[in-house]
């Protein structure tokens, strides 16, 4: 009949005594009938954060004006009361006053929550945003809004490359994709708002679909740990983070605007939040860049103008014990392909490589023409989070995510103006997590994830399907337990299982499907031929993953921590390693999936150590990784045939038996008071197979450094001006190809060198940042001071035309 | 400021609002269509050449993707007409010709031959497609041969070239929509 809540044993106690006199009282009661008056109201006060009785409440019956104290146990009686209800008012000097409704007399234990550390709270919200941490024991570094700003006119995958063990692999200049210790695409996790991205499973050409003007905070998360965001994240995790609101009544904003040298573009960025004492949130944020074509310090870049629209609203109610959100954001980007990248076959590319200059270069121009890809992205996503008493939270969330590709090739005729790729995915998860602090030293967290994708593409293109239309369920269950008996060491230890099931239908060309022998282990597969040369075929996969994680965190004194992380991991195939089948224009390039794919299976060890002080922080991590079954594009063994005109080279997803990747990060800042300060952050991987081959696209060496100067009392002017080096990849594997050409009417045949790196490069950057007044921030931007002629390994177009050159941007910020 | 009371959460709602969610997600979508095929589209699988004698006799010499490139036999010091037919015969019930589609796009093609070791020579003919500044785009041709020979003929249809008066490929620019070489023999 009683309930009791789990608190401290003495109080126990104390509370059964009372509980007991209250039976008592009850007995009494019972006897009387309600026309007597003698029933009674039991309560007992807590404080809602550390769930322990509140002594010395002051609890008024705004009836009859009767008060009562809360003894030490907590617990207030009114006893002698009618059978009606009673408005309650509770009060205490440490909290904010509640009065409750129509409180019945009854003979059960009521009871009551007071917020007793509200403001102390409200600071931890707001203060403790810069740190947040994911997870105790894994190596974090972030991005805070401050320095975000320094990347307004970029993209996530330019910001993120600030960080040590972060690079970016691109296509061209709009097409940024990050890559997290020497891995990238579905090797590392992207998550939004809670939600995980998924449109890279499209393959390399597809850059995360994020505005970071919409964040608050990027977050990375090196090494396979933090599992409740998915078993598959060998690299690590890169985590957007929305804004926490104070619980006041306030209206927060900015306005900024700027234009781009480089491109003669502009942007304007809006962000606008209105929060309420009792903790309703609205707001939404808008950017809108334009830019057209971009210079290489000797020629216009022709065809790579770009067009980004974004927008985001939400609201919610955040009120300490609960919260709910609705997020709903839109995000939509047109980018132009650098025209010289447009080739028909290998002898375009050839000749590409041979020749320093591009190939076509027209002159300057804002429109997009074709090629070019243009991507749409919606993201709705409901979240409810409930603090509980019992030092237990738990918050469900939905989300629906559409994305849109479409990309336009060179086309003869009205196809021009058709897409010659239109693929649609929508997904839609299903969050569970549970967290859960046992005693001090010990918490828990558990959670179920549940995920389904209906991938289409648009049959009239005209071109076969890069990536088949398929079906796929997706189901996880993790749990991560941490045990910190002290602020001196700390454990982690995390188990996932992720089940994947993918149902695709696909046509194959009977030519490639007898060619691959899927015959021997397919046949049962294929459902009807259709227009004779080709198998429509239904692809059924199903993988169940288990993935494990490991860590702790010892203190070592001196403000220093210690960390060792170790990570079990397996990926199952992505669609679009198992089906691909499709021309990459630009490398002139077809790339074809593989059914008979399996699992990619690896251990990752992590060991960091980070100091931290006012002046002196460095974080210092060394890794390694073994990866079984490490899925990868390859020249395919028919490679280029020019006897039998092949006009493309053919590249397969295959596996490595095993790879080793081997990395170094380090960072490093020192602070010499408030006005000047050092920064400087190095990496470097190395990504090998066992028979002694390097991967391709492997980050080099790279080394940043930073001076931070800030002049004038009355108006500080701060000035950066960075550094960035990027050494030449020496560890590279051969895809050469030869190519035999006609020259003065002779044939003459040459290895064509797709394979080796560019040359090592170093920039510089300016930056100059000042407040006009108190809320109007203007910032001077210069990339690239020398107007450096380089190219870059990590850029898939770098055969075709050079980096940007010089590119100055001045921006106003209002902020209100 | 306003403090919340903590109620026991609603758990049955939230119960039946994830169930129907969930039964929604994967029973509403559980089926689906079978893809429609692709019917391929601007591919150009088969080139044909045909070269027409001084006795006005004609031979067709065809390249289908995927198969060996025929060698075209020539008598030396002797003259030919020779025209290029483009089709996508991807589908053999509907083979369609896409020389039509280059000729009403002559701006934006043309045909680049490059000749080794064969004695060959190659010039526009008279009766040649030409574009709107009266360039020949090198669809008809008169080849003219001269001592016994052997070598190939590499030609090129370009889409969007830059520069139609080039003399190399390169020069010439744009994108290379077919790239073929024919062996030729001069006997």
């Amino acid at each position: 009949m009683w309930r009791f809540f789990q608190v401290n044993r003495h109080f126990l106690i104390l509370l059964l005594i009372r509980q007991l006199t209250f039976f008592c009282l009850l007995c009494l009661a019972y006897h009387a009938t309600a026309q007597d008056c003698n029933e009674s109201i039991f309560g007992v006060v807590y404080d809602l954060h550390d769930n322990i009785p509140l002594q010395g409440v002051t609890i008024t019956l705004l009836e009859n004006d009767r008060k009562v104290q809360t003894k030490a146990n907590g617990t207030f009686v009114f006893p002698a009361l009618c059978q009606q209800g009673y408005t309650l008012l509770l009060e205490h000097p440490d909290c904010s006053p509640i009065t409750t409704k129509n409180t019945q007399p009854s003979s059960i234990l009521k009871k009551f929550y007071l917020e007793h550390h509200l403001n102390e709270l409200e600071e931890i919200i707001i203060t403790d945003q810069g740190q947040k941490k994911t997870t105790k024991t894994g190596i974090e570094s972030s991005l805070s809004k401050e320095e975000l700003k320094r990347f307004h006119s970029q993209n996530l995958g330019d910001a993120l490359a600030q960080l040590a063990g972060v690079s970016s692999i691109k296509t061209g200049n709009a097409i940024v994709k990050p890559m997290v210790h020497g891995v990238t695409g579905s090797r590392i996790a992207i998550i939004n708002d809670g939600i995980r991205l998924q449109d890279h499973e499209w393959g390399a050409d597809h850059a995360p679909s994020i505005d970071i003007n919409g964040a608050d905070q990027v977050q990375l998360i090196k090494g396979a740990t933090a599992l409740q965001f998915g078993g598959d994240a060998l690299g690590g995790i890169i985590q957007l983070i929305p804004q926490k609101y104070p619980l006041s009544d306030s209206l927060l904003g900015s306005i900024s605007s700027g234009y781009v040298h480089q491109g003669k573009g502009g942007y304007l960025l809006t962000d606008i939040t209105k929060t309420f004492t009792n903790g309703t949130y609205f707001g939404g944020n808008t950017s809108l860049k334009n830019t057209g074509d971009l210079k290489n310090p000797n020629h216009i870049l022709s065809n790579t103008g770009n067009r980004e629209q974004h927008a985001k609203v939400y609201f919610g109610r955040n009120t300490i014990t609960q919260e709910w959100r609705f997020n709903y954001s839109f995000f939509q980007k047109e980018a132009g392909i650098l025209a010289a990248a447009h080739i028909g076959t290998v002898g375009d590319l050839a000749r590409s490589i041979e020749s320093t200059q591009p190939l076509f270069e027209k002159p300057w121009t804002r429109s997009i023409n074709n090629p070019k890809q243009s991507t749409v992205h919606h993201g709705l996503s409901v979240r409810y989070d409930r603090r509980m008493t019992n030092q237990a939270k738990w918050d469900i969330q939905y989300s629906f995510q559409a994305n849109n590709r479409k990309e336009f090739d060179v086309r003869r005729g009205e196809a021009n103006n058709r897409a010659a790729l239109d693929i649609e995915l929508l997904s839609h998860d299903m969050l569970f997590n549970f967290r859960s602090k046992q005693e001090n030293s010990l918490r828990w967290q558990s959670g179920l994830s549940a995920q389904l994708q209906d991938n289409f593409v648009d049959p009239n293109t005209g071109v076969r399907r890069l990536i088949p239309d398929y079906l796929r369920y997706k189901f996880g269950i993790y749990t991560i337990s941490e045990y910190a008996p002290s602020n001196n060491f700390s454990a982690e230890v995390g188990l996932r299982f992720d089940y994947d099931y993918i149902d695709a239908q696909k046509y194959y060309r009977i030519a490639d499907w007898n060619a691959r022998e899927y015959n021997d282990d397919f046949a049962h597969t294929i459902i009807s031929t259709g227009n004779a040369s080709n198998y429509l075929t239904r692809q059924i996969k199903k993988f169940g993953n288990f993935s494990a994680s490991a860590g702790i965190k010892q203190w070592l004194g001196k403000q220093t921590n210690a960390y060792l992380n170790l990570g079990f991991i397996t990926r199952s195939p992505n669609p679009s390693e198992l089906f691909s089948d499709g021309l990459h224009h630009a490398l002139a390039t077809i790339e074809q999936g593989d059914l008979r794919l399996s699992q990619e299976r690896a251990i990752k060890g992590v060991f960091s150590i980070a100091k931290k002080n006012d002046r002196f922080t460095y974080t210092l991590s060394g890794y390694y990784s073994r990866v079984k079954d490490y899925i990868l594009l390859q020249p395919s063994e028919q490679g280029f045939d020019q006897a039998r005109n092949s006009a493309f080279l053919m590249r397969e997803y295959t596996q490595l038996d095993q790879v080793n990747l081997l990395g170094i990060d380090a960072d490093l800042s020192i602070s010499f008071g408030k006005h000047l300060a050092y920064q400087a952050t190095a990496a470097w991987v190395s990504a090998q197979s066992t028979t002694g081959e390097p991967l391709i696209d492997t980050p080099p060496l790279n080394i940043s450094q930073e001076i931070f100067f800030q002049m004038f009392k009355k108006r500080p002017l701060s000035l950066r001006l960075s550094s960035q080096y990027q050494a030449r990849q020496t560890q590279f594997p051969d895809y050469n190809f030869s190519y035999t050409f006609i020259e003065n009417g002779v044939l003459t045949e040459r290895i064509i060198d797709i394979s080796s790196p560019p040359k090592a490069f170093h920039l510089m950057h300016l930056s100059l940042e000042t407040r006009i007044k108190n809320n109007i921030e203007v910032r001077l931007v210069t990339e690239n001071i020398f107007d450096v002629d380089y190219r870059n390994y990590l850029n898939r177009l770098r055969y075709f035309a050079g980096e940007t050159g010089r590119n100055i941007r001045l921006e106003f910020s209002y902020i209100f | 400021m306003k403090t919340v009371i903590y109620n026991s959460p609603r758990q049955g709602f939230w119960r039946k609002l994830i169930f129907a969610i969930l039964v929604l997600l994967i029973f509403n979508q559980c089926k689906k269509d079978s893809p429609e095929e692709i019917n391929e589209e601007e591919v150009i699988n088969r080139v044909t050449l045909r070269v027409t004698a001084s006795d006005n006799t004609t031979t067709n010499y065809t390249w289908n993707d995927g198969e060996a490139i025929p060698s075209i036999g020539l008598t030396a010091n002797a003259s030919y007409a020779v025209s290029v037919h483009f089709f996508d015969a991807s589908d053999a019930s509907d083979i369609e010709d896409i020389t039509e589609e280059v000729i009403e796009e002559a701006d934006e093609h043309f045909i680049f031959y490059e000749i080794a070791t064969a004695n060959v020579s190659i010039s526009p003919a008279s009766n040649d497609v030409e574009d709107n500044d009266g360039v020949s785009i090198n669809l008809k041709t008169q080849w003219t041969t001269a001592d016994v020979s052997s070598g190939s003929v590499r030609l090129y249809l370009i889409h969007e070239p830059n520069n139609k008066a080039g003399s190399t490929r390169g020069a010439i620019g744009g994108a290379t929509d077919v790239e073929i070489s024919f062996p030729v023999t001069v006997e």
